[in-house]
């Protein structure tokens, strides 16, 4: 986001560039004229200043208040552990970047009118938000969200919003100026029980977006297991009885919804291949194409189970190769507590690694991409592993928060057991987030004490979205936070290299291009970026993609494969701005 | 005249000298009695003074070297002062001056068992047994002997025989317990301890492992008073020590595992496993630094120690740093070729190495000797799929997912832990 500290940008246009600079604090209006007058200079490299990038919170100042419910402060079952997400995109068309906040509940009833709502803020462009909730109709008072993410699944060019949580899941339509309706009932996407992570992706390449919806947990609300004398063996933690779960509790199988076309869905879970025995505790979701053959593949953290990689075979059949792709357990063969997931290639060697955020006491797995759909665990020798042992990971990414031009690693993090601190485990129930700097080489640094205030604060967190709300050509981060007010990490001077992004817009069907990968390539570097609807935990990022150039001054070329295998090659575009690229007709060049 | 006058005087003290002398002897040198010298043996031997006992006996010996007495209580006094050889020919005299006792034998058998002479002690049980089937104490010894050398079955028949003579022997429950305990009956393993902790409060062994049963019940403070209560009264029992410290990791205060492996340092026990522990301890809670410096102290006082140069080497390898680990699991393997956990991580370091060939064999040397380890069999069926045996990787994916399943239906606790 921006801030007086940070560079400006030179050239915007309409649409998806406006203008960077408008005031948010005193001085804002010197550094828009700045702005302005380095429109007309031809594009230089500008060294990052001081420190780096630093991150502040400003989500109180920047109108991003609502208060996350989940059940009690004093947390005895597992329903009011696992939190809610983050999502973004543009609801209402005016090309910034708006924020939608699922929100949970508890199973003690509110005096009425009291109930947690859902929030959607809309992005004013002047560093704050609007709260448009009620009048985008997307509150779902009373109802115990989870996850959510963004996807125009009927192709309308607008984006539609999908909620998880417990019970049912929401499906909100866009109907146009951020105003959305609950079309749930007509849609087909009937859900009940415990639904988490969710994903947008067109797997069988019929040019509509489908659905994945991670399930949990079968909980029942009504007698929820309860840790102490005569509990189930699962409700201690070394030594400590805690919230009973996920182990020893009934699975809830994950759901794959075909998109029908004419806004409805029909599940095909079993006839795609996606019901594994023993099922999992399903959490954080993407779709990815982890073997480049074009089609989508599926990635699942289960918690406490083996995670799940589902190959796609191109014409809507899958099969779970996780053991054998190295991709299921942790190096030595151990289920892990699979939270939040993130797919991106952070070594640019073209193929797309995998990284998911594990319980406390553990790491979280770093997985390159050797190629052949297998994978190694490179946590530890990447330097990721050691330091995320005393953390529960939940939401992540691989921002590149400097513009380097590589990816590097967000984790926010967060307990689930309040009372951990008095157990003097090495863990807290709030803990700080983590960003990790690729150095390159394979290897990753903790850059979170020098990347400012935000990573000094602790918070239980949860979800995390990652996008430039400010449009200042740096990742921002959004965290959802339990039982508190989200926070919102404005990303200082994290664009003092060049860079460049791109909206795409897919045509005539998948109109937001998911699963479509670009390839920017300039001087050293070769990044290849995917659009993802749905990723994180319980969360979705920016569907714009975003490009740091390093110490590139040109860009050589910028490759665009479409989601059903049409290739691009985009000229002459210009650095340090947004372009909208349209998919050509069939048939153009 | 005169000579005449003394001899009446002298006549009638002759008997009198005769007898005081008799009685100064008595007095004096209660040795020439053989019951009052085995008497006399016998305490000395009970308030822990077996050699005097024996050079007691030595000199009863001396005087009626074909009795059997002397040589049994000889032996067994050689045998409390630790000079097993010695009381063992002193049992072998023993059977032969009387060659039905039942009690040489035992005594035979008990030093030969004290010169780790198992299987020599057999047959010395055996005709023990035929001799007296209700003897206590014998079948006992013979279950020790199978289970010293792996014959578990065995094992526990000869211990619930001893029960079947000796219902209330606290030390037989608690083999029996044990054995147990070790073969997964925890309901079983349960009644044997209570019984013997009930019968002999004071049993350090008996309630570290009645322990380990309230530990696998999640019954976990009862396990952590069991063993606090038994390291009390045992306070130089290193084992217990690494044992209360490994559970306090694991079901108390952390903190207080520290604190209980420094005291023992501070009781003047220098035992290398105690720097293991600590070290394990100061891995566990991500203090790399002073467990790599006290790991390395536990292999400064036993360099053949296995386990020192194990934990170094997963310390190690706990930071990625796999160039320092190599080297200390190989020679953890050097010292310890049966342990099968260092072959699988050599294996692992060789395979990140991309040294795949070379780790495929190192796991399978690592699965024959541990064949249930799903780790060994996890990252052998990814070398496999690497190097293109297919077919082997699928036998090995299943293996690792049944153990897997398996473990976990067993498994204790394990909330959404990093187990």
């Amino acid at each position: 986001m921006r801030s007086s500290r940070k560079a400006s940008r030179p050239q915007t246009d309409r649409k998806t560039d406006r203008a960077p600079c408008p005031a948010l604090r005193a001085g804002a209006a010197l550094l828009a004229l700045v702005c302005a007058g380095a429109a007309q200079a031809p594009p230089t490299p500008r060294p990052a200043a001081g420190a780096g990038p630093q991150f502040v919170n400003v989500a109180r100042e920047a109108g991003l208040t609502l208060r996350n419910v989940n059940g009690e402060i004093k947390k005895t079952t597992i329903d009011e552990t696992v939190g809610n997400g983050v999502c973004l995109d543009d609801v209402d068309g005016d090309g910034r970047l708006d924020v939608f906040l699922p929100n949970g509940s508890r199973t003690r009833p509110f005096p009425p009118g009291e109930e947690p709502r859902s929030a959607l803020y809309r992005n004013r462009g002047d560093g704050t938000f609007e709260d448009i909730t009620e009048r985008a109709g997307v509150a779902s008072r009373g109802y115990w969200a989870q996850g959510c993410t963004f996807g125009d699944y009927d192709d309308d060019g607008r984006p539609d919003l999908f909620v998880t949580g417990f019970g049912r899941y929401i499906l909100y339509r866009n109907l146009t100026g951020g105003r959305f309706q609950d079309v749930t009932a007509s849609s087909g996407l009937k859900g009940r029980g415990w639904s988490t992570g969710a994903a947008f992706g067109d797997y069988d390449g019929d040019g509509r977006i489908d659905l994945y919806v991670s399930h949990y947990v079968d909980f029942d609300h009504t007698g929820p297991p309860l840790p102490g004398p005569g509990t189930m063996r699962n409700c201690f933690y070394k030594g400590a009885p805690v919230i009973c779960g996920p182990g020893g509790l009934k699975h809830s199988i994950g759901r794959l919804f075909h998109n029908e076309g004419k806004g409805t869905f029909r599940e095909a879970t079993r006839e795609a291949g996606l019901v594994t025995v023993p099922t999992g505790y399903g959490l954080g979701v993407v779709w990815t194409d982890l073997d480049l053959d074009g089609d989508l593949d599926l990635y699942v953290a289960n918690d406490s189970t083996p995670s799940w990689l589902y190959r796609n075979d191109g014409r809507g059949r899958f099969t779970e190769i996780g053991a054998r792709a190295g991709a299921a357990y942790s190096e030595d063969g151990r289920a892990q507590s699979g939270m939040g997931v993130a797919s991106g290639d952070y070594d640019n060697d073209g193929r797309f690694d995998l990284f998911v955020t594990n319980f406390s006491h553990d790491y979280s797995t770093l997985r390159h991409n050797d190629g052949a759909l297998l994978f190694t665990d490179v946590s530890m020798t990447s330097g990721v592993g050691v330091a995320t042992l005393p953390y529960l990971g939940w939401g992540a990414g691989f921002p590149d928060y400097d513009n380097d031009g590589r990816a590097d690693l967000f984790i926010a993090n967060g307990h689930v057991f309040p009372g951990i601190d008095a157990q003097h485990l090495g863990t807290t129930w709030k803990q700080p987030n983590q960003l990790f700097h690729n150095e390159g080489g394979g290897r990753f640094q903790e850059a979170s004490a020098r990347a400012g205030p935000a990573f000094q604060e602790l918070h239980s967190a949860r979800g995390a979205a990652f996008g430039d709300l400010d449009d200042d050509g740096d990742i921002d981060i959004v965290v959802n936070n339990i039982d508190e007010p989200p926070s919102l990490l404005r990303n200082d001077g994290g664009n003092a290299s060049h860079w460049i992004g791109f909206r795409l817009q897919g045509a005539p069907r998948n109109r937001g291009a998911v699963g479509a990968r670009v390839t920017v390539l300039a001087g050293p570097l070769r990044q290849v970026k995917e659009i993802q609807a749905g990723s994180s935990h319980n969360s979705s990022n920016d569907p714009r993609l975003l490009f740091g150039l390093g110490a590139a001054t040109t860009i050589d070329k910028i490759e665009v494969r479409w989601p059903r295998g049409r290739l691009q090659i985009l000229k002459g575009l210009s650095m340090d701005r947004y372009h909208t690229v349209q998919e050509p007709e069939a048939g153009s060049p | 005249m005169l000579h005449r006058r003394n001899p009446p005087r002298l006549r009638p003290a002759l008997p009198l000298f005769a007898a005081l002398l008799a009685l100064l002897v008595v007095i004096d040198c209660g040795e020439a009695d053989p019951a009052r010298m085995l008497a006399e043996s016998r305490r000395l031997r009970a308030e822990g003074q077996p050699r005097k006992a024996a050079d007691l006996l030595a000199r009863l010996i001396e005087r009626s070297p074909r009795d059997y007495a002397p040589h049994y209580e000889r032996g067994l006094a050689l045998l409390a002062a630790g000079s097993h050889d010695e009381a063992l020919a002193e049992a072998g005299n023993a059977i032969e001056a009387d060659p039905k006792s039942v009690d040489a034998r035992l005594l035979r058998a008990d030093c030969l068992l004290a010169l780790g002479r198992d299987e020599e002690a057999l047959p010395e049980l055996r005709q023990a047994v035929a001799s007296a089937p209700d003897r206590e104490g014998v079948h006992r010894r013979m279950g020790a002997v199978h289970a010293r050398a792996g014959r578990l079955q065995q094992a526990l028949n000869q211990f619930e025989k001893e029960l079947q003579v000796n219902p209330k022997d606290a030390e037989t429950l608690t083999e029996v317990g044990i054995f147990h305990l070790q073969a997964g009956q925890l309901a079983e393993a349960e009644t044997r301890l209570e019984s013997a902790v009930s019968l002999a409060p004071k049993s350090s062994r008996a309630r570290q492992f009645l322990a380990e049963v309230r530990f696998k019940q999640s019954r976990h403070k009862e396990g952590l008073d069991l063993q606090a209560g038994a390291l009390a009264d045992d306070p130089t029992n290193v084992q217990l020590v690494v044992n209360h410290a490994a559970a306090l990791e694991s079901y108390g205060d952390p903190r207080l595992a520290e604190e209980i492996l420094k005291a023992a340092f501070d009781r003047g026990l220098k035992d290398a496993r105690l720097y293991v522990q600590l070290g394990r301890h100061y891995r566990d809670w991500l203090r790399f630094d002073e467990a790599i410096a006290t790991l390395k102290q536990a292999i400064a006082i036993d360099p053949g120690g296995a386990e020192g140069h194990f934990h170094l080497a997963r310390t190690y390898l706990s930071q990625g740093r796999n160039d320092e680990a190599l080297p200390e699991f190989q020679e953890a393997s050097r010292l310890a070729p049966t342990d099968p956990y260092a072959y699988y991580y050599i294996g692992s370091i060789l395979a990140a190495q991309g040294k795949v060939e070379e780790a495929i064999p190192l796991y399978r040397r690592s699965l024959e000797l541990d064949p249930v380890n799903p780790k060994a069999h996890y990252s052998l069926a990814k070398a496999l799929a690497r190097t293109g045996k297919d077919q082997e990787a699928t036998v090995e994916f299943a293996r690792h997912a049944e153990l897997l399943k398996r473990l976990r239906e067993i498994k204790q606790e394990g909330v959404a832990t990093a187990d």
